[in-house]
């Protein structure tokens, strides 16, 4: 049997006031959910190996880019930035540590390690930052030695702690590497005799920069020279130094 | 094997466009892939080939399991298998056939896949990235006969669909299971599922040591090698479509 045309079926009258009631209700919805925001609630605790590889579905290296990805998105929460040094420290260490276990080649970590979280305006939290370097760089494959460097640099010049930065430099001279410079043999005579902050940063990069640019990733390169000439030298220094005429 | 009912199969897939949804989703895949990469903040192109490679893996197994689970139901439901077997096959042709269509669907999915990967970065192609295509290929010739066999005992779609995803999950994370259990001492509940899950481990493949995306960046360790692959996949193939062969001769219609 068909509804005949002109005869409205019966109980639409109500289906439709309560289809705008549904609708009224959602826009009274909308009043109080508008301006709620996620908030970020610093950096949570670590999860296990096993919970971090689950969602991959036991690839590892698939977890340990996700898991980067995640850190590096760390505090950017919905537009809003927090900075480095509202981070809880701690928390993060154990971040970095889980991905180290995850992958122990990849570069992209102890990067952010050393650029990023390590130039933060809060220098005596980082000892997490330095200890995470100081386990990545301890490590005798390619290039890995220049993350103990940043380690020992920060470890001297931001945390002030010389005795860690003695300990870190005799293991970067015990490495089992004969590419690694001569300079970076000596970094514990080069920390007791370098006095100023700056002095010493500026040497350390322009000696990797010489030593090994060419089997550097072109971002961390760029990243080096960016750390020269917008954070060591003043901006007087940096309108005449070779290596930031390009910024300019 | 007869060749009618494996263009059966496959005439099946087109028909439910499954090639034409795979390659869609593995274009679309591929974009989110490159999407992520590019955020990162150095090693893209590292990225790019972990994201884009673990998320196809995962994307040809979902495909190709979904797709076998729902034919093989259908055809036991619409009485398409009764009516087959009414005609001059043996029971033992149709397992095999049916088996062999569904290797083929698998091995079309996964060079699409492989090929879109060698697309997006023709740098990746080495030793190790032919090993990675070879043993996705047979984790994915494993899980369709898996499925194939699941759906013949579980009469529902949605069920198969289901236990076949647990037991993948099972398989990708073993060595993860085994690591732990290896790493932990206790009394004897922990001995029993130490047992429990070692009889498991011993009839279930080892999907973990297949298809790593970090061969594609750091290169086959010495572990894993072609033959240890072509291995796994024989043996494994071999003893499920035994016992599909075995349900099937079983069968009472």
């Amino acid at each position: 049997m068909t509804i005949a045309a002109n005869k409205k079926p019966k109980g639409l009258a109500s289906l439709k006031m309560l289809l705008a009631l549904a609708v009224i209700i959602n826009v009274l919805f909308w009043f109080d959910s508008r301006n709620l925001q996620a908030t970020w609630t610093n950096v949570p605790p670590v999860p296990s190996k096993i919970s971090a590889v689950f969602p991959t579905i036991g690839d590892t290296q698939f977890a340990s880019r996700i898991l980067a990805t995640i850190i590096q998105n760390f505090g950017n929460t919905g537009g809003r930035v927090t900075a480095i040094k509202e981070y809880n420290f701690e928390n993060l260490g154990d971040w970095l540590n889980l991905h180290y276990e995850l992958d122990q080649n990849s570069d992209i970590m102890p990067y952010m390690a050393a650029y990023y979280f390590g130039a933060s305006q809060e220098p005596k939290k980082i000892r997490p930052i330095i200890e995470y370097l100081r386990k990545a760089g301890n490590n005798s494959n390619d290039e890995k030695w220049r993350w103990l460097v940043q380690g020992i640099y920060l470890a001297r010049f931001k945390l002030n702690d010389m005795k860690l930065a003695l300990e870190m430099a005799d293991e970067l001279a015990e490495l089992d590497n004969d590419e690694m410079p001569a300079w970076a043999r000596r970094m514990r005579v080069n920390i007791l005799n370098q006095s100023g902050e700056k002095e010493a940063a500026l040497e350390l990069m322009l000696a990797i920069l010489a030593d090994k640019a060419d089997k550097l990733h072109p971002n961390e390169v760029n990243a080096m020279v960016g750390y020269i000439c917008e954070q060591i030298l003043d901006p007087q220094e940096t309108r005449t130094h070779d290596l930031c005429k390009d910024l300019q | 094997m007869s060749g009618a009912l494996i263009q059966y199969v496959l005439k099946a897939a087109l028909r439910d466009k499954l090639m034409v949804v795979m390659l869609l989703l593995i274009i679309v895949t591929t974009s989110m892939s490159i999407f992520m990469a590019s955020s990162a903040i150095t090693e893209q192109d590292q990225f790019l080939a972990v994201y884009a490679a673990g998320s196809l893996r995962i994307l040809s197994i979902l495909g190709l399991v979904v797709f076998t689970a729902f034919f093989v139901r259908r055809s036991f439901d619409a009485k398409d298998v009764e009516f087959l077997l009414s005609r001059p096959v043996s029971r033992m042709n149709f397992v095999l056939s049916y088996a062999a269509g569904f290797t083929i669907l698998a091995l079309l999915t996964v060079t699409a896949c492989s090929l879109a990967l060698f697309v997006l970065s023709p740098s990746l192609f080495s030793q190790s990235f032919m090993l990675w295509c070879t043993s996705v290929m047979i984790e994915a010739i494993i899980m369709v006969n898996i499925t194939f066999f699941f759906s013949m005992i579980i009469s529902s779609a949605t069920s198969s669909v289901l236990a076949v995803l647990a037991f993948y999950v099972l398989a990708r994370m073993m060595g993860q299971i085994l690591g732990i259990l290896d790493g932990t001492s206790g009394g004897n509940i922990i001995e029993g599922v130490e047992i429990t899950m070692n009889m498991v481990s011993a009839l279930t493949p080892r999907l973990d040591l297949m298809g790593q995306t970090s061969w594609l960046i750091y290169g086959v360790g010495e572990t894993i090698n072609f033959s240890f692959v072509m291995i796994q996949g024989t043996i494994f193939v071999a003893l499920v479509l035994i016992a599909g062969l075995i349900d099937m001769v079983l069968r009472q219609f």
